[in-house]
């Protein structure tokens, strides 16, 4: 997969304006010494194309302004990384003609206007050989479900560090999938339902439509009681429901349920 | 000009790691500022054993666990004269309106730039108080909602109910709570009693809801 992928990224990585600072020139698919700059010799030419080739163009989206400025200055630091464009809402980089092809896109699943899973719809419409890493504030059961049936190639928290960031990075651009330590430990808490599969793809605890029902009335302060009679179901089954929901969530009290239902977006606070 | 003025000591508390780093990375670029150093959290920022008391905090309104009282009290009761400018993910009302009177600063939001947060740490430094326009807007809005009467039942909840509210909102049990705050259980009980009159919510569930929603505890 790696090898078919290669030579298309080769020619993305031709950034034009490091090319010039070496005095070369991009034409269609291939590099040219640029007339006016015909001083390169085999060899500096040479260091020149691995300079260019060991870069990776790299786009970060984030809503947080003082967040991705801080992000930016420490990617902007290491000479593997270029930044090619850095944006608060991905229409504007998705919109823009001039944004050269990323190699790999850093978006933040919060600040998408909420929609995360149309942005990176939309990005994978306009860059399709692109590598997209998704980061992440808390780390979102939902979202995180949602982006793994997308493909997506890497989740990182921002309580991670910035060379995990660095981590996941070279890991998509390897062609590998890169989860940072935390977000693998969300998909221990509930032992059971999160499950490896065959491919060693992680999967978030999957939750039945019943058994959605069933927290959505006691998220909201319905007793298992009162909960059964309203499903029309007996109020053994609602607690068995009840039961086997909290241990795939790894939650002990229905405080920890509640929490959970608000942040997944499943009861309004 | 810059060099005229007294160094300002920063001190950066944000459990956004990679996001810290480079914060600390930028302001160490800039003249007058010395960043002390950088820590998750207030616990943490304790440890550090600093010689000296920085003049300026930094500090992450939604570090341990939301608890924004609780952290402005840590910082408060290890230096008593920092200045705070507090770093907020969302606007929360409770925040903004519980964070003045506790002694904070400078509010600035995670939305605004490296720049506004500078401004704010240069004013802080210099005794003034700065809030950035986000936050002027949400402050000016809510004055507004509370001049016309609309008061939230929040407001009437005195410093221990609401740090009780704080603590049983977020998991906890009445036991932990009494622990954490250094109260016995019987009184925060009481408290517990008199707050949900108060709120007029009588289960644990609807305290955790209510509390999520005043933004006192991150769902």
């Amino acid at each position: 997969m790696n090898e078919c992928r290669k030579p298309e990224r080769d020619q993305r990585q031709f950034d034009r304006r490091r090319l010039r600072q070496f005095g070369l020139c991009q034409r269609g698919g291939s590099v040219e010494i640029r007339e006016d700059c015909a001083f390169l010799s085999a060899s500096e030419m040479a260091s020149a194309m691995a300079t260019v080739e060991s870069t990776a163009a790299v786009m970060i989206v984030d809503e947080h302004e003082s967040a991705r400025e801080s992000i930016v200055i420490q990617l902007a630091a290491d000479t593997g990384v270029d930044i090619v464009a850095d944006a608060a809402d991905w229409r504007t980089v998705v919109a823009s003609t001039t944004t050269s092809p990323p190699d790999v896109v850093v978006i933040d699943a919060d600040s998408s206007g909420g929609d995360v899973i149309a942005a990176i719809g939309a990005i994978r419409r306009m860059w399709p050989a692109a590598r997209v890493i998704l980061l992440m504030t808390r780390v979102r059961d939902g979202v995180l479900g949602a982006v793994q049936s997308m493909g997506v190639d890497g989740v990182v928290t921002k309580y991670d560090s910035l060379e995990t960031l660095r981590r996941a990075i070279d890991h998509a651009l390897g062609g590998g999938r890169f989860y940072s330590r935390r977000v693998r430990a969300r998909f221990v808490t509930g032992r059971n339902a999160h499950s490896r599969s065959g491919d060693g793809k992680l999967s978030p605890p999957r939750i039945t439509p019943r058994e959605l029902d069933v927290i959505r009335h006691i998220a909201l302060g319905r007793t298992v009681k009162e909960t059964a009679k309203s499903l029309a179901l007996a109020a053994p089954t609602v607690d068995n429901h009840k039961t086997r929901l909290m241990a795939k969530l790894g939650v002990r009290t229905g405080v920890q349920l509640v929490r959970y239902a608000i942040g997944e977006g499943i009861i309004e606070p | 000009m810059q060099g005229e003025s007294p160094v300002i000591c920063v001190l950066l508390i944000d459990e956004q790691e990679m996001v810290r780093t480079g914060t600390a990375l930028h302001l160490r670029s800039i003249d007058g500022l010395k960043v002390h150093a950088g820590v998750r959290t207030c616990r943490e920022a304790l440890a550090l054993g600093l010689t000296a008391a920085p003049d300026v905090v930094v500090l992450d309104a939604d570090g341990d666990g939301g608890d924004v009282v609780a952290s402005i009290g840590v910082v408060r009761g290890a230096w008593r004269d920092v200045r705070i400018v507090l770093l907020l993910t969302v606007l929360r009302d409770a925040v903004l309106t519980g964070a003045p009177v506790h002694g904070v600063d400078g509010m600035v939001t995670r939305h605004d730039s490296l720049g506004t947060l500078v401004e704010a740490i240069r004013a802080a430094g210099g005794g003034r108080r700065f809030h950035s326009r986000a936050v002027w807007t949400r402050l000016v809005a809510l004055s507004s909602r509370r001049a016309s009467g609309e008061v939230t039942a929040s407001a009437s909840l005195t410093r221990r109910e609401r740090q009780v509210l704080c603590h049983l909102g977020s998991g906890r049990t009445v036991r932990e709570a009494a622990s954490e705050l250094g109260l016995s259980p019987r009184t925060v009980e009481n408290h517990k009693n008199r707050l949900m009159g108060k709120l007029d919510v009588h289960t644990s569930i609807g305290l955790a809801r209510y509390a999520i929603r005043e933004g006192l505890v991150v769902p």
